[in-house]
């Protein structure tokens, strides 16, 4: 135990006694972590702010015109148009439908519309079908007419005008709901809404989804960097062969150095933690405000524990994986080479399912190395995580990560390994 | 006392290694049931050109890698401890020095004395007092709070030795003492070594410098392609070889060598 402790402070020593090393461990992670987010976040308010000066192109078909329904007069759509736009100068609110210029065509013009919304020279089209009014007139809970809204989602302004105008649509509505008799019928017409665009790019706004694995990569560098030198750059040097002539156990030396690096990379991995917590305004921002999917303020402090104990048991994890790659390696740089495929498949299990909205509730799937914690951060995120799932996953990785110490310790015991040259 | 017995060691070697040493046969064998005692108070040398088994018979002896076979014992007279099967215990008592044993740049001789102290299980106050005494002895005060990345070569193979002596070991194995160290440094390092042995310590070194050995060693024992050709006295063996210094012998050695295992000469 004294020969741990002992080869223990030497390790903290060699690292916050170099002020590079503390720059680097400490001080640069979360930094770019902040500039990063943080420039994302400022060029996503530009945008914004770009948004609200546009006009955007919308095409209405078919626009229906006035018409009487229950003895009482609706207005031609066009009208209803231009009094929101009144309505929203005088409130003074930011729309961009409000803004739009309208042009008003024909059935036979759809096509025509639909490749210009394509090219993106379109924002928006309203779609109403011929038949509109006598449907309205005469429609039943069954048989109600449909409005279709389309628009391009790899176009931000169209996207944006899409949302401003279901605010329209309804305000439409309302009119014409003000005309029925019967009140268990106040539902007019129905929406279709079709994008034009790719699904996927879509997806990609939810920033928020990226976060477990902008943590797991986070605390797979954090061990990278001090553990990937730390035996195999002992070797390279030739200082390892000093403390092996000691008459410290190999397993001292090997729990020393696994404890040492495990302290280290927690303190590295909590400073790029600070740096997404710093960050969270704009990273909430751009995942539109859906504050569930990154959290912050609706965590519970059981939330925050499950968080920690599986960020924690996960930086040992991977201080184990560096570790066996440093050990087997004969000098720095090999070990940089070895590393680098196994940095790469802890990447790919984590981007493995970023983009599903699912998270598995298998109790089986929470057993797999390092998949479990990709899971496990995933359903803390989304408030999914079972008690049981949770524990599952730690034990499991506890588990693991003696197998790793365990063959660590046998691979210092190796001549082979240890004096190979 | 130290005894060696039979200590043989084989390496595979790599295609590579096959190639530059010429080999046919994958497995070379480096320690060929190598024997010899030493006793308190003697320098004893292996002597032998590069490639022999020097350096793989003492590392054997200092528990870094395993025998094949054989084994070395530390005879302290209450007690006797296998190199092999007590190798934590045995490293306690013997320093292994070699120029291979490097320091961790980013430390002061001052810190790693003590780091390395309490590896080998000493009080402060023991610490305090070996520290003392050996930096003294190299001159290790003035520098001793400079970090080891900004000393020169010698200084750090002053800080070296003093480490590994930290622990007042009874068995000493020095590999290549004075390889790489300018004339000053390699006559503290043999004065050194001289005293130590006065004090009746188990003194073992490696060289290939004939001059060193003769000068420094009170026995000699000669190892050609791993095994011990012979061992004794400096005047024995220019005796039993009718030469008249260490360097013919040990090429009359050498070429007999050769004749016995058949081989040509290199």
């Amino acid at each position: 135990m004294k020969n741990i402790w002992t080869i223990l402070k030497k390790e903290l020593a060699r690292v916050f006694t170099d002020k590079t090393m503390i720059f680097s461990l400490f001080i640069l992670p979360p930094l770019t972590i902040y500039l990063i987010y943080g420039l994302m976040g400022l060029s996503l308010k530009n945008e914004t702010e770009k948004i609200n000066t546009y006009t955007p192109t919308v095409y209405v078909v078919n626009a229906p015109d006035t018409f009487v329904n229950n003895e009482k007069q609706v207005k031609r759509f066009s009208e209803i148009v231009e009094e929101y736009k009144q309505l929203m100068k005088l409130t003074e609110t930011n729309s961009l439908i409000a803004n739009a210029n309208f042009f008003y065509i024909n059935e036979d013009e759809l096509e025509d519309a639909k490749s210009k919304l394509q090219t993106k020279e379109v924002d928006l089209i309203l779609y109403f079908p011929t038949n509109f009014i006598s449907l309205v007139q005469n429609g039943s809970t069954n048989n109600k007419p449909q409005v279709e809204i389309l628009y391009n989602i790899d176009k931000s302004y169209s996207e944006s005008t899409y949302y401003d105008s279901l605010s329209l649509i309804n305000q439409y509505k309302n009119t014409i709901a003000a005309t029925k008799i019967d009140l268990n019928e106040l539902i007019i017409f129905d929406q279709k809404v079709t994008d034009v665009g790719d699904t996927e790019k879509a997806q990609g706004r939810f920033l928020g989804m990226i976060l477990p694995m902008i943590l797991i990569i986070y605390l797979f560098t954090g061990a990278m960097s001090v553990g990937m030198e730390s035996v195999a750059g002992e070797k390279e040097r030739g200082t390892i062969a000093t403390l092996l002539v000691t008459p410290i156990k190999r397993s001292e030396l090997a729990i020393g150095k696994i404890i040492s690096i495990s302290i280290i990379a927690v303190l590295s991995s909590i400073a790029s933690f600070l740096g997404i917590v710093a960050v969270m305004p704009q990273l909430t921002q751009m995942s539109g405000g859906d504050e569930n999917i990154i959290g912050g303020l609706n965590y519970q402090v059981g939330d925050y524990l499950m968080l920690f104990g599986i960020m924690f048991v996960s930086v040992l994890m991977f201080v184990g994986l560096v570790l066996i790659v440093s050990t087997f390696a004969k000098t720095t740089k090999q070990a940089g080479a070895l590393t680098t495929p196994l940095m790469l498949v802890v990447m790919g299990i984590s981007f493995f399912n970023m983009f599903s909205m699912e998270v598995s509730q298998n109790p089986l799937e929470y057993l797999i190395p390092v998949y479990n914690i990709v899971l496990a951060l995933k359903a803390i995120f989304q408030f999914s995580i079972t008690f049981v799932n949770w524990l599952l996953a730690i034990l499991s990785t506890i588990i693991y990560i003696v197998l790793l110490v365990f063959l660590i310790q046998k691979m210092f015991k190796s001549e082979k390994i240890m004096f190979s040259r | 006392m130290l005894i060696v017995e039979n200590i043989t060691k084989t390496y595979r070697l790599s295609r590579k290694q096959m190639y530059i040493e010429n080999a046919t046969n994958p497995l070379k064998v480096a320690a060929n049931n190598v024997s010899f005692t030493v006793k308190p108070g003697e320098i004893f040398g292996l002597l032998g050109p590069n490639g022999a088994g020097k350096t793989t018979t003492l590392r054997c002896i200092s528990t870094l890698i395993k025998p094949d076979s054989g084994d070395a014992y530390i005879d302290l007279g209450n007690e006797r401890i296998s190199v092999v099967h007590e190798d934590d215990k045995a490293r306690g008592k013997l320093s292994f020095l070699t120029s291979e044993l490097k320091l961790e740049e980013h430390f002061t001789p001052n810190y790693l004395f003590s780091f390395f102290g309490q590896l080998y299980g000493l009080d402060e106050e023991t610490i305090a007092q070996n520290k003392k005494k050996l930096f003294d002895t190299f001159g290790i005060n003035e520098f001793a709070e400079i970090k080891v990345s900004q000393m020169s070569t010698g200084m750090k193979q002053k800080t070296s030795i003093a480490i590994s002596l930290v622990h007042n070991p009874d068995i000493i194995i020095f590999d290549e003492p004075t390889n790489g160290l300018d004339v000053l440094t390699a006559r503290t390092v043999t004065d050194y070594l001289k005293e130590m042995r006065n004090e009746g310590k188990t003194i073992v070194i490696s060289t290939h410098i004939m001059s060193l050995a003769a000068k420094l060693c009170d026995r000699i024992g000669i190892i050609i392609d791993g095994k011990i050709r012979k061992i004794g006295t400096v005047q024995e063996i220019l005796d039993e070889t009718n030469t008249d210094d260490l360097d013919d012998a040990f090429f009359e050695i050498f070429k007999k060598a050769k004749e016995e295992d058949g081989g040509e000469l290199a």
